[in-house]
């Protein structure tokens, strides 16, 4: 230190500064550095304590599951005591428990629930749904889902127009799974669109629901297009086909989407009788609604209806006309074949975008 | 004497729960994780009653039931798996299956086809 | 003349601080956008439901585009691991460019394949297809191979654009390692979304000594390969830190050809690949995020953080130059055919903040670090080295490098570690000592010699390279 200061003060200020700098950048690296071999050490140190309580877990659950002279409550109460001290812990337990429900079922599922509530993992995750953060609400949502636990309403309620899409999910399935006869009267307080992802989950729950299916006509009339695209879906899936009527009148839904879906739903349904109406419509829809209503014909209609929507394919829409071929040739083999056809220009907005 | 019950299966959780239950129902269990070392037992030992998993490591559970079929024809095989679909538990049963049991399962369902299975064997002998 | 070299130096001085300070604000910002969106992506998939994906019958379906060029040896291994992957519909379309060994036959013949008849429709600009291949075996039926006139990579994955029949389509080099459940993690960002997504990228690591069995990594291992080493600490740099950050900001640019999925109609819409630069994969999403753009549409791109592919990437110098000159190039290339977009406030984060460093960041950083050293040779000759004031200079640069790997190891532990033994954090500790002095030159000058190329109009390079498709040279640029 004697000598440093000596040099230091001689030396320019920008010299000062990349000096400073390196001090710097060799101090916090060395943090840095050490944070990482802490972690790392810290991750091993849990890693172990996870199998240990493993272990532990599986032994206490198999007991309580199968060991009919075991005290279960006494023992609960003690297992939560010795062993479940941290949140970590906690979480362990929840994991596990959730391995046993998703493989036994029968008598078991019971036991497992009750087990749930004595080892105090419902406390510990209902002040995670009480808390701030999304993601431990979504978690407590997902483990009172599967292991089908209640827990007071309003406090799902306030997650189904969640900012996070996965609290909203959890929240959806939720409800589905812990109604008796009313899974989807939800979708009425709903007023965010529905993901994809959000519409796989429920259509999963919808599949092993054990109530009454709803009749899902009644949310085709729902402000959020995504919960009518999904109630198409759920017709179809459902085979309700006393709903087919009202699916019919979708084809003239103003939303594009709406019209694509069922238009697409009619035709898994096998429902010609529509075939008119989207023939008539077929002059003023979008080119991928076009290629739906072709593709109905080709399944449903004839090679007379094929031929009406003719004068309305332009030989500049290649892809439409390539597809019409296609079909014409299915209703009637003897037409020439279109095989070697390989069309060769590119939609108009190549041109602007191929090279610059 | 005690029945001798080879379980092959990989989920740690399930293969506790089942030895649990089995030795509660007085059985000798003997456990693996993987069909390649299941084969190896079946060759140096004698069981009474195979219940295996169709996902396994190494050798896949319809190698060892063909194994099985092939070495000890005498020794019924249940399956203990996740498959739903017909044509898997169909393909199971063509191949000389007994019975098919699929996860989630229930534990006293389980004992319950394991003591029938046995007794099963034992009327036919 | 004394004066002047003074004046000189302090000149060039401060002109380095500057030009440091800027890249360090500029990693300092990334760290921290990264930190945050590598936590949010923890948390949002904390949940393992995938079982549920797989029995979805509403999952979109995906074209999985494999292009393979002179594959003979592993072509057969690659495609029946492809053809394991978790997913409830998907097709797998390989396309052999005109391949001059025997990959076809060794496909036809080994699964069973026949010429179907059909037609396609040319959406994108391709050479010709010679046939398109089904199989007879039902356990194949979502196999198909093209067989088209050689033309590169861009043509290759284009042709596959217009014979595949699904509308997600997923590029990947057919020598890739993926996990199982690579296509199901790959198109989460597609599902859950409100907005209309373009694009989705993954993560790219480094399969060099890892323990590969049936077409799985079952034991990842650190590369005794000096080079190697050095490349997977890029990658964490690039990918955890670099392309997080991005698509926290959605202001990614690339998305590795080794591995990206693609909504189609964009992709169409868009022109398909480009033939005439050896960046195709990032010049194909800039163009893709540009029409979105113009077009005023809402739209995004994701980006998954999961280790899912793993590739070898190359061992020798003499590969790794080719490969980091012809980044170079597509680097360059791309900017220059989107430079309307650099610095321009209507393309938003794109034109303000993306373009703008891959042109700083990405393209002059070599070229000033060059003129830097080319700076200290000369006053060297001249005898005008202070070599305190070197060492300085040298430390901070040094020890800014040095915490920047460190920080990549720190993001590495953050995410999803994945070599775990406490020896391997030792030795990537002094590979990121060494690759400063001696793995950063050497790429500095591949960037360089990538410059020079182009700017004399080297194109040969580009030959060369196309007959390494998918073979050692692997793309996986930051």
């Amino acid at each position: 230190m004697s000598i440093l200061p000596q040099a230091f003060e001689d030396w320019t200020i920008i010299l000062k500064i990349n000096f400073i700098l390196s001090v710097l950048f060799v101090t916090l690296a060395l943090l840095l550095l050490g944070t990482v071999l802490y972690m790392r050490i810290l991750k091993n140190r849990s890693e172990e304590r996870k199998k240990t309580l493993e272990i532990l877990l599986i032994d206490f659950v198999n007991n309580f599951l199968f060991d009919e002279e075991f005290d279960k409550s006494k023992n609960s109460v003690n297992f939560k005591n010795k062993h479940l001290k941290t949140p970590y812990d906690s979480k362990i337990a929840i994991t596990q428990i959730l391995l046993f429900n998703e493989n036994l079922k029968g008598e078991s599922s019971s036991l497992i629930k009750e087990l749930f509530f004595g080892l105090g993992l419902y406390t510990f995750l209902l002040k995670d749904l009480k808390g701030n953060a999304w993601h431990k609400k979504a978690r407590a949502l997902f483990v009172f889902n599967k292991l089908s636990v209640e827990v007071p309403e309003p406090l799902v309620v306030s997650q189904l127009n969640s900012k996070r899409e996965e609290a909203r999910h959890q929240a959806i399935l939720y409800f589905i799974n812990s109604s008796e006869n009313d899974p989807l009267s939800f979708l009425d307080k709903i007023d965010t669109p529905l993901t994809l992802w959000q519409q796989i989950g429920m259509e999963n729950a919808m599949k092993a629901y054990s109530g009454e299916i709803p009749n899902f006509s009644k949310w085709l009339n729902h402000k959020q297009q995504s919960v009518v695209i999904f109630c198409i879906k759920m017709i179809v899936d459902h085979n309700q086909f006393e709903n087919i009527l009202s699916v019919q009148k979708l084809v003239n839904h103003p939303n594009a989407r709406v019209r694509r879906q069922a238009i697409v739903s009619l035709r898994k349904m096998e429902i010609g009788e529509v075939l008119p109406v989207l023939i008539k419509n077929f002059p003023n829809e979008g080119p991928k609604i076009k290629q739906e209503i072709l593709k109905n014909i080709s399944k449903l209609g004839s090679e007379e209806e094929l031929k009406m929507i003719a004068p309305h394919i332009h030989t500049k829409d290649r892809v439409l006309k390539i597809e019409y071929l296609k079909i014409a040739r299915y209703f009637n083999p003897k037409l020439p074949k279109v095989k070697k056809t390989i069309l060769k220009i590119y939609p108009p907005e190549m041109n602007k975008a191929k090279y610059y | 004497m005690k029945k001798k019950i080879l379980v092959i299966e990989d989920n740690p959780m399930v293969i506790k729960s089942l030895e649990f239950k089995l030795n509660k129902e007085g059985y000798d269990v003997y456990l693996t994780a993987d069909g390649r070392e299941a084969m190896d037992k079946l060759k140096t030992e004698t069981f009474d009653l195979v219940l295996t998993d169709l996902m396994l490591p190494f050798v896949s559970g319809s190698q060892l039931i063909a194994f099985i079929k092939g070495e000890h024809p005498q020794v019924p095989i249940i399956v203990l798996s996740t498959a739903t679909q017909e044509d898997i538990i169909t393909d199971a049963f063509t191949m000389g299956v007994d019975d098919f049991i699929t996860k989630p399962f229930s534990p006293n369902e389980l004992a319950l086809r394991v003591k029938r299975t046995l007794g099963k064997i034992k009327n036919s002998n | 003349m004394d004066i002047n070299f003074h004046q000189l130096i302090d000149i060039a001085s401060w002109l380095f601080l500057a030009y440091g300070m800027i890249m360090s604000l500029g990693y300092i910002f990334s760290s921290i956008f990264s930190l945050i969106e590598l936590r949010d992506y923890k948390r949002k998939y904390n949940f393992k439901d995938e079982i549920g994906l797989l029995q979805s019958a509403h999952m979109p379906m995906i074209s999985l585009l494999a292009p393979a060029y002179n594959e003979e040896a592993n072509v057969i291994e690659n495609v029946k691991s492809l053809l394991t992957l978790d997913y409830p519909s998907f097709e797998i379309m390989v396309i052999n460019d005109g391949s001059t060994d025997h990959t076809l036959e060794k496909l036809i013949h080994n699964f069973d394949l026949y010429l179907d008849e059909n037609i396609y429709f040319k959406h994108v600009p391709s050479k010709n297809i010679k046939g398109i291949y089904k199989s007879r075996n039902k356990a194949y039926k979502n196999l198909k191979i093209v067989d088209k006139v050689n033309g590169g990579k861009a043509d290759a994955l284009n042709s596959g654009i217009n014979c595949c029949s699904h509308d997600i389509i997923c590029c990947i080099d057919v020598d890739c390692v993926l996990e199982r459940d690579a296509l199901l993690k790959l198109i989460k960002p597609f599902l859950n979304n409100t907005k209309k997504v373009i694009a989705s990228g993954g993560i790219i690591r480094v399969a060099n000594s890892c323990v590969i069995e049936d077409g799985r990594i079952t034991e990842v291992r650190l590369p005794d390969n000096f080079i190697a080493r050095a490349q997977i600490l890029e990658y964490f740099r690039a990918f955890l830190m670099g392309r997080m950050a991005w698509s926290r900001v959605d202001g990614l640019l690339l998305i590795s050809g080794a591995f990206g999925m693609f909504d189609k109609a964009t992709v169409i819409e868009a022109g398909g690949y480009n033939h005439n630069t050896v960046g195709e994969d990032m010049e194909l999403l800039v163009r893709m995020r540009r029409i979105m753009r113009e077009k005023k549409i809402p739209y995004t791109v994701g980006f998954v953080p999961d280790p899912l592919c793993w590739t070898e990437v190359p061992q020798t110098w003499n590969v790794l130059y080719m490969q980091r000159n012809r980044w170079t190039r597509g680097t360059v290339e791309t900017l220059n055919i989107h430079k309307k977009m650099l610095f321009n406030p209507s393309y938003g984060v794109l034109g303000l903040l993306s373009t703008p460093y891959w042109m700083f960041f990405e393209w002059f950083a070599p070229i000033i670090e060059f003129f830097g050293i080319l700076f200290f040779v000369f006053l060297l000759v001249f005898g005008q080295v202070n070599w305190i004031v070197f060492l300085i200079f040298f430390g901070v640069v040094y020890s800014f490098s040095i915490l920047f790997s460190i920080t990549a190891l720190f993001f590495e532990e953050f995410s999803f570690q994945q070599y775990k033994k406490p020896e391997y954090m030792l030795r990537l500790l002094y590979t990121a000592m060494l690759e400063p002095l001696i793995y950063h030159p050497f790429v500095m000058w591949s960037a360089i010699r990538g410059n020079l190329d182009l700017l004399l109009g080297k194109k040969s390079w580009g030959k060369m390279t196309r007959n390494g498709l998918g073979n050692n040279v692997v793309k996986g640029k930051s």
